[in-house]
Order: structure tokens, then sequence, then C-alpha cells
């Protein structure tokens, strides 16, 4: 059975239970996430310790403030590695300021979402970016 | 031959004119040192004369002075031959010298006349020494006066300097004070960057947890319970547009963003779609009776300020707000922008205090609606009309409010045209 994985990188308890919760909501056994509070951790996990099938299909969901190493600093490491620069990575910010943006899109970023207010905005959020990238586009 | 120096000397045919004399040796040598001494005389005279000339080459009418060398040499020589004669009868020589000389002092004679009234007019020497004082005196004059002169311009030039230091000095502390501006503006929009930031996520949390359980538990909850969770959803909300209009607010002084030609009438369908739910909520009506013109000025700014008239208009209003949004050519390149709504009106006392920080003024009357009209008012922050002044005040644009005339307020904003 195919397993489309959403890779969590949110320091946030409480922005990593809202997402959690929604995908949960969404009912599909198919949408598993791994949720990371550092980008260390999950660079960690992604380049050694997963083995990924050829059934299962990832997306980065990341934050940009993060302890430790930032998110811009995580995204440049996706990109440049060979094992995960085909992995789509999606910045989700409190931010909305261009600088961020635009740094984000430069260091490869395929999406940058401003975090929205509200059950029901995030969980809309969320299904929508599931909804689009693991049915809509087809990924490597 | 013989005859000329015969003539001349007269050697054989004329007796000496110490004859005449009778060779008395006292009467002789009379005349022979008289007419010696008249010789040395006029011919040293001359020679003065000459001496003179040369040496003295501003001395006017030089050939007068010439000639009359040249007659008084020819008289010496008359006596010289004087002398001669007393024992050589050499009479035609004489003559001859006697006629040299009649010619060259008539010569002078004639020569003297005409120069006279010109040698009147030299003024004598105690004249020109009279003359000298007064022009010496004019020189110290002159000489006190530049002296005098040249202090003041000494004092001109020190003061010069000094002002020069002075304005030095005060355009450093200028620019100090300047760069401490801008570094606190700096820092103030860094703070409130990150203060914004770092406040919303926790805040994000309060409400998606109390959305949670509210969520989760709907069946066991009671329903002041629920009531409560709501109250909490509302605060958090409400603290979150308290922290955007902050943020709001700091982005209005900002003076870093690109300038460009912003037509308004794409800024204002803009603003109307970020405003939706608030237009749809509040049933706020916006007439635009003319085409909005364009001025120049960062976009966001731009954006910000349509949007804050626009909600500051849906929520003080009534039942059936409207805004109007007029603009005309306010001279002396700026455009004039009249936003009037159909709502309260502002008291007189308070037309000051609504473009400060976290004003607000008591919203509509109790509508029939009631809830409703409460949460619209409560959707305001009080920032709106500062977060505009700011944006205004940063193009050294205006904006006051108008007298009232007959219901609503009406604000007059003067922006610079493109
Ligand atoms: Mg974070």
């Amino acid at each position: 059975m195919r397993q489309n994985i959403i890779v969590l990188v949110e320091d946030s308890p409480a922005d990593a239970r809202v997402v959690t919760r929604a995908i949960d909501k969404l009912g599909d056994p198919s949408l598993i996430v791994m949720h990371f509070d550092t980008a260390e951790a999950a660079i960690e996990y992604c380049e050694k310790d997963a083995k990924w099938t050829s059934n299962q299909r990832q997306i980065v969901l990341m934050d940009l403030n993060l302890p430790g190493a930032d998110g811009l600093t995580c995204l440049r490491h996706f990109k440049s590695s060979p094992r995960l620069r085909h992995i789509p990575v999606i910045v989700w910010t409190t931010s909305d300021q261009p600088r961020d943006i635009q740094r984000s899109y430069e260091r490869g970023a395929n999406s940058f979402v401003t975090k929205p207010m509200g059950l029901k905005a995030v969980s809309e959020m969320v299904r929508d970016l599931c909804h689009y990238w693991f049915e809509r586009t087809t990924l490597a | 031959m013989q005859s000329i120096v015969e003539y001349l000397f007269g050697a054989a045919s004329f007796m000496p004119h110490g004859y005449c004399l009778l060779w008395r040796p006292d009467l002789v040598a009379l005349h022979a040192v008289s007419d010696a001494l008249i010789f040395l005389a006029y011919a040293s005279i001359p020679a003065a004369l000459v001496v003179l000339v040369r040496k003295r080459p501003e001395i006017e009418h030089r050939t007068t002075v010439v000639l009359f060398a040249a007659f008084i040499l020819a008289c010496g020589l008359t006596h010289l031959v004087a002398v001669f004669t007393l024992w050589q009868p050499m009479y035609g020589l004489q003559g001859l010298v006697k006629a040299a000389t009649a010619i060259i002092s008539l010569l002078t004679a004639i020569a003297i006349w005409p120069l006279l009234p010109k040698l009147l007019k030299i003024p004598s020497p105690r004249a020109l020494q009279v003359l000298n004082r007064d022009l010496e005196n004019v020189n110290n004059e002159l000489k006190h006066e530049i002296e005098e002169h040249e202090v003041t311009l000494a004092e001109l030039r020190a003061m010069r300097r000094e002002l020069e230091v002075r304005v030095e000095e005060r355009t450093r502390e200028l620019n100090v004070a300047y760069r401490d501006l801008e570094r606190v503006n700096e820092d103030l929009s860094t703070f409130v960057h990150v203060a914004s930031h770092d406040l919303k996520e926790p805040l994000r949390g309060i409400r998606h947890y109390a959305e949670i359980v509210a969520d989760d538990h709907a069946e066991t909850l009671t329903e002041q319970g629920k009531k409560d969770l709501n109250g909490i959803i509302r605060l958090a909300d409400r603290l979150s547009d308290l922290i955007n209009s902050l943020r709001d607010y700091s982005r209005a002084g900002n003076t870093d963003e690109t300038l460009e030609d912003v037509d308004l009438n794409g800024v204002l369908k803009e603003a109307v779609d970020n405003l939706h739910s608030l237009i749809v909520d509040s049933g706020l009506q916006i007439d635009v009776p003319q085409r909005l013109p364009v001025i120049h000025c960062a976009r966001a700014h731009a954006l910000a300020l349509m949007q804050n008239l626009i909600s500051n208009a849906a929520t003080h209003s009534n039942e059936n707000p409207r805004v109007r949004i007029e603009a005309e050519d306010g001279g002396a390149g700026m455009v004039r922008i009249v936003v009037s709504d159909n709502g309260p009106g502002i008291p007189e006392n308070l037309n000051e205090d609504i473009f400060k920080m976290f004003r607000r003024v008591a919203g509509p009357a109790k509508s029939p609606t009631g809830d409703r009209s409460e949460e619209i008012a409560e959707r305001t922050t009080g920032m709106g009309l500062a977060i505009v002044k700011r944006i205004v005040e940063r193009y050294n644009g205006s904006i006051k409010l108008l007298p009232s005339t007959g219901g609503g307020a009406s604000f007059e904003l003067m922006l610079r045209a493109i």
C-alpha cells in the first residue's frame, strides 16, 4: 500500500499538535506524520535512519523559526543533499515578511505558506497541501 | 690761406690790446686775471649744467638748458680770447667768437621767452612742500583707513572661521542625532517584528488548544464551558489583531521600501478583497464617484492606508454603513482625498485624540442586531487612524478631520501626487 509521509519540522508543540490533529481528522490511512522539533533531528533521520521504499513518497513541512539550526539552514541542507533534494519542502511560518519569502524561495523552497490562525484555517491548509502534493502532482 | 691766418690772428698789421693799456702792468694783470677767472667760471657753469641734465633725466626743456650751457660757454670763450688779445692782436678770431656768442645768445634769448610761462607754472619748492605735506596727510589718512579695513577684514575672517566651525559642529551633532534616530527606528522596527512574531506563536497555541478542547469535548462541555472557551478564542483573536496593528504601525514608518507610482483604484480593489469578510459582515457600501488618482509611494503603504480607512468606516458606522471616497486636485502638487462615512461622527473635543495609538471612540448605539455590531466593533484596535496618519506623514502629507456637516465623519488627506 502507498504511504504519503509528511516530515513535520516544528518546534512549537501547539502547532505540531494542530497539524497532526488536522491530518488525523482527514481519516486517510496513507498519510503518515513524522514530527521533529529541531532541524538537526529531521536531517539526521532523513539522511541516515529513513529506509524509504518505492511505495513511499515524502514532503517536508518546515517552520522557519527553530532552535539551533533555523529553517533556512535546514532548507539549504535538504536542497544540496543528493539523497534529499528531490523532496518538496514547504516552508510554513508565522512570518509574512517579504525578506523571509524571498530567501526561502532563493534557497529552493517549493512553497511558502503563512501559518493561518484558527483550527479550521489550519485544517483547510493541511488538507489542501496534502491534496496538492500527493494527489495532484507526481512526486519523484 | 696766408690772408685768412692774418685776418684771424692779424700778427703784423695790428697792435695787441696791451698797447691801449700802455702796458701798465697793474692794468694788464687786472684784465688778464679777471678775464681768465671769468672764463674759468663760465666754463664750469655749463659743465655743471651738463652733469645736471645727464643725472636728472626727468628735467624738462633739456634743449633750452643745453642752449643755455652753450651760451655761457661762448661768453666764457670771448673772455678767454680777450686774455690773448692783450698780447696778440687776434681781433679777427675775437670777432668771430663774439659773433658766435651773439648767435647763441640770441637763440637762447628767443628760446627763453616762450618757455617763461611754463617755467612760471612750475610750483615753487615751498608750494611743493605744502602740497607734499597735504599729500602726506591724505596718504596717512588712507593708510589709517586701510589699517582699519584690515582689522575689520581680519575680524570678519575670524568670525567666518568661527561660524564655519560652529556649522561643522552643528552638522556633526545633527548627523549623530540622525544616526541615533535611525538606529532607534531600526531597533524599534526590529523589536516590533521579533516581538510580534514571538508573541503570536504562543497566542496561536492558546487559541488552537481552546478550539481543540471545544471541538473534541463538545458533548461533555456545559453551555457555560463552551461560552468561556469561546471567550478565550475571541480574546486571542483580539490580541492577535492588536499585535498585527502594532506591526502595521511600525511598518507604516518604514523608509526602506521601494517607491513606485501606485494607482489607488487597483489598491482599493485589493483592499476590498482583503477586507471581504468585514465588508460582508458589516454590509458596508463603498461609493467612489470618480476614478482615484495615482500617487507615488510604497505599494504596501497605499494598501495599508486604504484598508485602515475602509475598516475604520465599517467598524464605526450605523446599520447601513456607507463610505464615500472622493479625490481632487489639492494644488501645489498634492491630491486631496476625502473619506466620509455615515457613522455617528466624532465629537469636536476628540478630533486630536483619534489619531493617537490605541484610541477608540465609543461605537455606534446598540443596534437591534446587537451581538453582530458589537462583534464588529470589537475588531477595531484603535490603531487604524494612527497608522493612516503615520503613513501620510511618512510622505510629508497630512490628515485631518473635517468639521462635521450633518452626521458622519469626514477625513481629508493631502498626499503628494506623482
Ligand atoms: Mg517556531
